[in-house]
């Protein structure tokens, strides 16, 4: 359906733009020559199903039938999501009357994670920032700051050194941090805790992002309902907006029971979306204690096999679930 | 050595125990029958390439050798897609299902006639005690591409009771296949013995 929508595009540029209107054809082409390295990535039969299946489900939570998500394995080491641009489909539709059914999310996947959901998880913090990108609410964030005086943790002040539009920059940076932060604890709980600490640990404020200690504190006290500023603040932009006026932060998985069936080196059955949120939890979790190797049977396997059979088990509980929707639907 | 009817196999699905059958996803009962279970072709695969190499090694005893992986490309397909065997390619697959077999049963599994009678032979043993999606190694033998089904039952297991119980990954040696989920090229070179096969050469 994207795909033929855009070679109607294509065509649309190749018959007529091109001669006609340069200038739109070239605004066109970067974001086809972008989505057809994200579709090619798609299609070369790579695409981790699995994980991507766990996005597809949180995203159809905060904006459903809308996008259709799009993966490239790259050589890379770094997570990215891109959207298409908003004017993107606008010129389409002014310039060659192609209005597109769906939107385009495209992931970029280090090649080294494609095996391992449970060095994923970071996805979810980079769909929240997608999501935070497509409803515009850091912006919001921001305005509701000036108007309550209130602002984010470590930025109170404006350092003398700073302009206003760098420090206007700099809290909705950090807005978005926190929001992507807020975003993926809703389905990763305090897992999202463990994967922060395991990249950013100890790290200062910077311009682009907070200091890790005040992201663990917001999150925090999102998982346990405690009072904070940026939580509040966050949620009002998500009441701003019409179309997810209904979201909270909240937990939107359910953690299947593992332990019996991993241990015993069997794939757990799931019995629903938000199950499939928390096995990429319980899996982070049982792989942590049974790394230990200090009990049967992780202890007659090697290390490295551990990770990888812990991996695979998670990795197949989710494609089973998979298989059987698809069976019954 | 005991032959497991329609029943037994069953009553061992049915059995909630550690020690039981598992086969999982089973997406329909009629999968078993009088002596056998039908499994379904998985969606992972590894498919041989040409290389610049003109041989594999499997040996694993000399320096200029090429890690036995870079003779396979890796492809992933979905449920209902096609995959195409063409004749005299190897093509690694597994099964769709995850197995897991008690320590006093042992399967043989091989392709169905359907898929025997177009020129796919596959015939694989798995271990008592031994779990995981089982590897199938897909040749086609005759001179006409086979375009199979990502899903379909291409095989049957037969599972026969053994009289000792086996603890599959109790070993000395590292057990290679043990809870694989997707087809894993021929690791022939981690053989324990090859350094010293291969020594004894030396030592004349």
């Amino acid at each position: 359906m994207f795909v033929d929508d855009l070679i109607q595009v294509v065509d649309a540029i190749d018959d007529d733009l091109l001669q006609n209107n340069p200038d739109v054809a070239k605004q066109l082409f970067d974001p086809i020559w972008q989505a057809t390295h994200y579709l090619a990535g798609s299609t070369t039969n790579n695409m981790p199903y699995e994980v991507v299946y766990g996005l597809e489900c949180a995203l159809n939570d905060w904006a459903p039938d809308r996008y259709v998500i799009s993966t490239a394995v790259t050589q890379d080491q770094n997570f990215h999501f891109l959207g298409v641009s908003k004017s993107f489909f606008t010129l389409a539709e002014t310039y060659t009357n192609v209005a597109f059914k769906h939107k385009i999310v495209q992931i970029a996947l280090p090649a080294i994670y494609r095996h391992k959901p449970l060095f994923a998880l970071l996805l979810y913090h980079e769909l929240g920032h997608f999501i935070d990108d497509q409803f515009g609410l850091s912006e919001i964030s921001e305005v509701q700051m000036s108007e309550t005086n209130n602002l984010l943790p470590g930025l109170e002040e404006k350092p003398e050194t700073w302009s206003d539009l760098e420090y206007e920059e700099c809290l909705q940076n950090h807005s978005r941090e926190y929001f992507a932060d807020l975003f993926a604890s809703c389905y990763l709980g305090d897992v999202m805790i463990d994967c922060l600490v395991e990249v950013a640990e100890r790290r200062r404020l910077t311009f682009t992002h907070p200091a890790t200690d005040e992201r663990i504190k917001v999150i925090k006290a999102s998982l346990e309902n405690e009072e904070n500023f940026v939580v509040s603040m966050l949620t009002r932009s998500l009441r701003t907006m019409k179309e997810i006026r209904q979201n909270k932060f909240k937990p939107l998985f359910q953690m299947p029971t593992i332990e019996h069936r991993f241990s015993d080196i069997r794939p757990c059955e799931l019995q629903s979306p938000e199950e499939v949120h928390g096995v990429l939890q319980a899996g982070r979790r049982y792989l942590a204690s049974a790394a230990e190797q200090d009990r049967a049977p992780w202890n007659e396997f090697r290390e490295d096999q551990v990770e990888r059979v812990i991996n695979d088990l998670t990795e197949k509980s989710i494609r089973n679930f998979m298989i059987k929707q698809a069976w019954r639907s | 050595m005991k032959l497991l009817n329609r029943k037994d196999i069953e009553n061992l699905l049915d059995d909630e125990s550690e020690n039981s059958l598992f086969i999982d996803p089973l997406l329909d009962r009629e999968q078993i029958h009088n002596v056998s279970v039908d499994l379904r072709l998985g969606y992972d695969f590894q498919v041989a390439v040409q290389t610049r190499r003109p041989s594999i090694d499997p040996s694993n005893t000399s320096d200029e050798r090429r890690a036995i992986s870079s003779y396979f490309q890796e492809t992933r397909r979905e449920l209902g897609d096609r995959f195409v065997v063409y004749p005299n390619q190897i093509v690694i697959g597994t099964t769709l299902e995850y197995l897991s077999l008690p320590d006093y049963i042992y399967a043989d599994v091989m392709s169905r006639s359907s898929y025997s009678h177009l020129g796919l032979y596959i015939n694989t043993m798995v271990e008592p005690g031994w779990r995981g999606c089982v590897s199938i190694e897909l040749c086609n033998r005759g001179n006409t591409p086979v375009e199979l089904l990502v899903g379909a039952r291409i095989v049957q297991a037969r599972l026969l009771e053994v009289d000792s119980e086996n603890q599959y990954r109790r070993r000395q040696e590292p057990r290679k296949y043990h809870g694989v989920v997707r087809p894993i090229v021929s690791r022939a070179d981690q053989d324990a013995d090859l350094q010293h096969i291969a020594s004894m050469r030396e030592r004349k």
